[in-house]
């Protein structure tokens, strides 16, 4: 019984901080169908076990850049990404990036910053969600004349430290040894 | 005494006579010269001590001196911390060198329990062989192995990094437009929402 009880104070004292995490996701769903109509298109959902294997990863280097990416992402949950780049102007449906725009006035999300250029019909949103002070999600809606980004972060993230790491991302330099089932593969 | 007999041996007198007589072993008698033994003696002379020696004997005294004075700077001496608080001993250092059955550590002897400074010393006991052994223990640094990755964990960290350079490069844009905006940059800085109605 008494473990009964136990199991229904952690059922209840979790779900907030579930529900929380969850409300931090954005639906892409608007998205769909542009990556038939895109030249180049980057979907990127990564959570879960993908990301803790990618996190483990990041432990076995040895290198100094890979180090600070994983002290910035400790506390990472997931990372959802829809780039889409476009060969004409008008190629996509403005109203489909606003819809995502709008998920972001719901409660809980603190517009960072913001972009407008006429160049280009440039316009950039930065949004956080924070729990308390923990930050618990953030959002990047970019959208152009002939490209579309939407990027949501759920979980802490240390922009700052992410932003130290301009341009190092793609290549914390390792030797990376395929082993043989991998060449096989190949 | 009869002077003619004394001095020109004229006459007779019997006590010079007595005396001559009572002498006369010891009188002078010619004989043929004294020749030198068939074995010669040849002297050679002492020869003095040698400058250079003495001087090389002092160089080696102070060398050894010297060596002696060094060794007893370099041997690691018990350190000594004034003061009551063993929270202040100095810790030794640990040694470099592979040793196959580790040392002991270091010693305390804790302070005595009174109000004035004491001192306390610290005993690092070093055994002699360790530092003789050329075992010396040398990691590999891990950032020189290659990191093996599995077809998985290859794309699982693609993904990442690709999620990860996609948002820095996003946010740099905004960076990089507030840059020339001091006030929104300082609104970003402050966490201010500049844009919430």
């Amino acid at each position: 019984m008494r473990s009964l009880k136990f199991i229904l104070f952690l059922a209840l004292a979790l779900t907030p901080m579930a529900v929380a995490a969850q409300n931090a996701r954005l639906h892409f769903e608007k998205l769909n169908g542009l990556e038939t109509k895109a030249r180049d298109v980057v979907e990127v959902n990564i959570e879960g076990n993908l990301l803790a294997m990618a996190k483990r990863v990041l432990a076995k280097i040895n290198d100094q850049d890979a180090k600070k990416v994983a002290q910035a992402i400790s506390g990472l949950q997931g990372i959802y990404v829809r780039s889409y780049n476009f060969e004409k102007e008008d190629e996509y449906n403005v109203a489909d990036v606003d819809e995502i725009r709008n998920q972001l006035k719901a409660p809980g999300w603190e517009k960072l910053a913001n972009v407008r250029s006429k160049k280009n019909n440039q316009k950039v949103d930065v949004y956080t969600m924070f729990q308390g002070d923990k930050m618990s999600g953030v959002a990047v809606v970019v959208s152009e004349a002939k490209s579309i980004a939407v990027v949501n972060v759920i979980g802490p993230i240390d922009i700052d430290l992410l932003m130290e790491l301009s341009g190092k991302l793609n290549i914390p330099r390792i030797d990376i040894e395929t082993d043989k089932k991998d060449k096989k593969d190949h | 005494m009869n002077e003619e007999y004394l001095w020109n041996k004229t006459g007779d007198d019997a006590e010079i006579e007595g005396l001559e007589k009572a002498l006369k072993a010891f009188s002078y008698k010619q004989t043929a010269p004294p020749e030198l033994p068939a074995k010669t003696l040849v002297l050679v002379e002492k020869p003095r001590e040698n400058f250079f020696k003495r001087g090389f004997a002092l160089a080696f005294a102070a060398a050894f001196v010297i060596v002696l004075s060094v060794g007893w700077f370099l041997i690691p001496k018990r350190n000594v911390v004034v003061g009551g608080d063993s929270a202040n001993v100095i810790k030794p250092q640990p040694a470099l060198v592979y040793q196959a059955d580790a040392p002991p550590a270091p010693m305390i002897q804790s302070p005595a329990q009174n109000d004035t400074p004491a001192i306390v010393t610290v005993r690092h006991i070093v055994r002699p062989t360790a530092k003789r052994t050329n075992i010396v223990a040398i990691k590999p640094k891990a950032k020189d192995l290659p990191v093996t990755l599995t077809a998985e964990e290859k794309y699982a960290y693609g993904q990442l990094m690709l999620a990860l350079s996609i948002t820095e490069s996003k946010l740099k844009i905004v960076r990089d437009a507030v840059a020339g905006n001091e006030e929104m940059k300082t609104s970003v800085e402050k966490g201010k929402n500049l844009y919430q109605k």
